[in-house]
């Protein structure tokens, strides 16, 4: 539980931190309760949102991004590390304080369709933080929801409406109404674009561009989508098996990439421009990754990295820093070919044949 | 296929119960004939209750034994009883004391099952075991003899008779609002209202025990035609209502001796017993159609 990413913005204090957070989850208990095994989802992940910025959460399903998201916003207990808002450790608040210290911190979820309950109209489903974090009631509540709805780009009409009624596009402007109706610092948007059509899906991502310029609310956008990432963040974690194995500005992760699962995460983002479709190489993984009850002694990432070596099944990496901004944990940094801050060359990622790995599971 | 007319929804209806289908549910019912029926009928039946005592054609207590067992006729409707009352005027004020009870009954069973059903539901754990294993205990006492037993305890009286059938349905109640619970509780829209931070009484009370609703409203409707046929029996058996009021129950108990040569002082009451029971569950029927949306054979 080492790795410590630095974040190398400017030294102003984070808005929101968590310090190396743990999560483990009891795995299936067998037939007389016993818990068979853990599931450690989340493994020493420390990450810090800075106003007005937004920092980018990728990795695949099952890496734990979306858990991290909820631990931040304590929707999970931890199991360890720390959660700092500001300056007030809120990792054991409970009850009164906690909702208190969620009125900074609001969450946009995945499925709009799933995330408003059906039974309310718009304008209470808005109205209800407003009403409970600023005492507003009457016709200011009224008005205050009128604005809100128009700051996402909806009309004041439809505050009578209910869910059903709206389209998932709409839907999700509402949930963005909700979360920022209690005027919050920071905006967790858990893959909040994901289940949207790709048309509306910028859309929803200028909204919530335009939402920070405005409000300076800082973002933590979590997403299995490397390409949206990069279009909405200033930073980039790349999460792999509950850890954050590559750290760095947005444009640097995504153009020299420093590890190998980044690069092998990158080369899945499929290219329009034909031209650049043949300058780039594949990365092809095989395998699954490893199962989160049963984590590898090393490098996470060793059992499917096609320039995985000795000590990559041994020890885990530290984060060590790369040129351009940021970290990334990996022993090619280090040891072997030394890259010692360089980006990854994409030879080392063909698949050498006479060393293809086994089909190990 | 045979299917009871009237039969409680099954838990896998109700499982399916959610509350996106609730919306519009009154308009719905009323398109349905038998929906618009029964509602009309029960209303009009609420509204002769409240106002039957003020409109009663003669005083519905007033011995006339000149007049006794007179059949129905242009004087007396629905004829008179031994004591030579007026049929008509006591079924009108009886009316009243049955549906009161009735609703006494339901609303007893609301108090003592909605609240343990949600914490039970929202809590989990071994809350959550005690509560249901007590329920259980309940549930397994048919709901008249659990009231005979209070009965015979509390002695006889309307109020006690249907405190104790309350009692006795409130872990039905209780079963619906913990399982409604337990149905939206891992729904994102909940996750969604606890992250923005308003205070979990509120989330359980807004955002979850609605959607338990359009369940629970089938259930009562259910229940009020069942608390019925309970209260006209107690009453029959003289463990209701006392002398000299009548409900619809203790009129037929009251002239079950003379059910040879005045069917009248039976069928009235009977009859009135039957439609109102046939109206709350047909309205449950319906209710449940249009909330699970499969309409059943």
């Amino acid at each position: 539980m080492s790795a410590v990413t630095e974040a190398t913005v400017e030294s102003a204090t984070p808005v929101l931190e968590g310090v190396d957070l743990v999560k483990e989850f009891a795995g299936r208990t067998s037939l007389f309760g016993r818990a068979s095994s853990k599931v450690r989802a989340v493994d020493g992940v420390t990450l810090r949102l800075h106003a007005g910025r937004t920092l980018g959460l990728v990795g695949e399903s099952g890496s734990g991004k979306s858990t991290v998201g909820r631990l931040l916003l304590r929707l999970l207990d931890v199991t360890g590390g720390e959660v700092h808002l500001g300056a007030d450790d809120v990792t054991r608040a409970r009850g009164r304080d906690l909702n208190q210290a969620r009125r900074a911190m609001q969450m946009v979820f995945q499925d709009p369709y799933s995330s408003l309950n059906p039974t309310m109209r718009i304008g209470d489903i808005i109205g209800e933080p407003v009403t409970f974090h600023r005492g507003l009631k009457g016709a200011e509540l009224d008005a205050e929801v009128d604005r809100l709805l128009i700051s996402v780009g909806l009309s004041p009409e439809h505050a009578r409406r209910f869910p059903d009624e709206m389209s998932g596009g709409q839907r999700q402007r509402v949930a963005i109404a909700r979360a920022l109706a209690p005027d919050p610092k920071i905006l967790v948007c858990d893959e909040a674009v994901s289940a949207l059509d790709i048309s509306i899906q910028s859309q929803i991502l200028n909204l919530l561009l335009k939402l920070q310029r405005e409000f300076g609310v800082a973002i933590l956008f979590v997403s299995h989508d490397l390409s949206v990432v990069r279009h909405v963040s200033h930073e980039i974690a790349v999460m792999y098996l509950g850890q954050i194995v590559e750290f760095g500005p947005a444009d640097r992760v995504a153009d020299s990439p420093a590890h190998p699962y980044t690069a092998a995460l990158l080369s899945a983002v499929p290219e329009a421009k034909p031209s650049h479709r043949r300058a780039r190489q594949k990365v092809v993984l095989r395998g699954d990754p490893p199962s989160p009850s049963r984590r590898p002694a090393g490098c996470p990432f060793a059992s499917r990295c096609p320039a995985a070596f000795e000590p990559c099944h041994e020890t885990r990496p530290e984060h060590t820093p790369v040129n351009g901004g940021g970290t990334a944990a990996c022993h090619l940094q280090t040891q072997g070919p030394k890259l010692g801050g360089r980006s990854l060359p994409i030879e080392l990622l063909r698949a050498r044949p006479d060393e293809a790995p086994s089909a190990a599971d | 296929m045979t299917a009871p007319a009237a039969s409680a929804p099954s838990t896998t209806q109700i499982a399916q119960v959610s509350g996106r289908r609730h919306r519009g549910l009154v308009r719905r019912v009323l398109d349905r004939p038998a929906g618009v029926v029964s509602i009309a009928y029960l209303v009009l039946l609420i509204v002769v209750s409240l106002i039957g005592p003020f409109i009663t054609p003669f005083d519905p207590n007033q011995n006339d034994l000149r007049g006794v067992l007179r059949p129905p006729g242009l004087d007396h409707w629905l004829g008179t009883d031994d004591l030579g009352r007026d049929v008509l005027s006591r079924l009108l004020v009886a009316g009243r004391v049955s549906l009161l009870a009735t609703a006494q009954a339901v609303l007893t069973g609301l108090a003592f099952g909605v609240l343990p059903g949600v914490l039970a539901g929202y809590i989990g754990g071994w809350f959550d075991t005690i509560v249901t294993r007590v329920a259980d205990v309940l549930l397994s006492f048919p709901s008249l003899f659990l009231a005979l037993a209070i009965v015979a305890i509390l002695g006889p009286g309307l109020g006690n008779a249907m405190l104790a059938v309350g009692i006795a349905y409130a872990p039905r109640f209780l079963r619906i609002v913990r399982g409604q619970i337990l149905f939206v509780r891992n729904e994102t829209f909940v996750e969604a209202a606890i992250s923005t931070g308003i205070p979990r009484r509120r989330v359980v009370w807004a955002h979850m025990l609605p959607n338990a609703w359009p369940a629970l409203i089938i259930q009562i409707s259910f229940m009020l035609g069942l608390t019925l046929i309970i209260e006209s029996s107690l009453s029959y058996l003289g463990l209701g209502v006392q002398p000299p009021n009548a409900s619809w129950g203790s009129m037929i108990g009251g002239s079950k001796a003379f059910i040879e040569i005045a069917p009248w002082l039976v069928l009235a009451p009977g009859l009135v017993i039957f439609f109102t029971s046939l109206a709350f569950n047909t309205l449950g029927d319906v209710l449940r159609d249009e909330v699970t949306g499969g309409r059943e054979r």
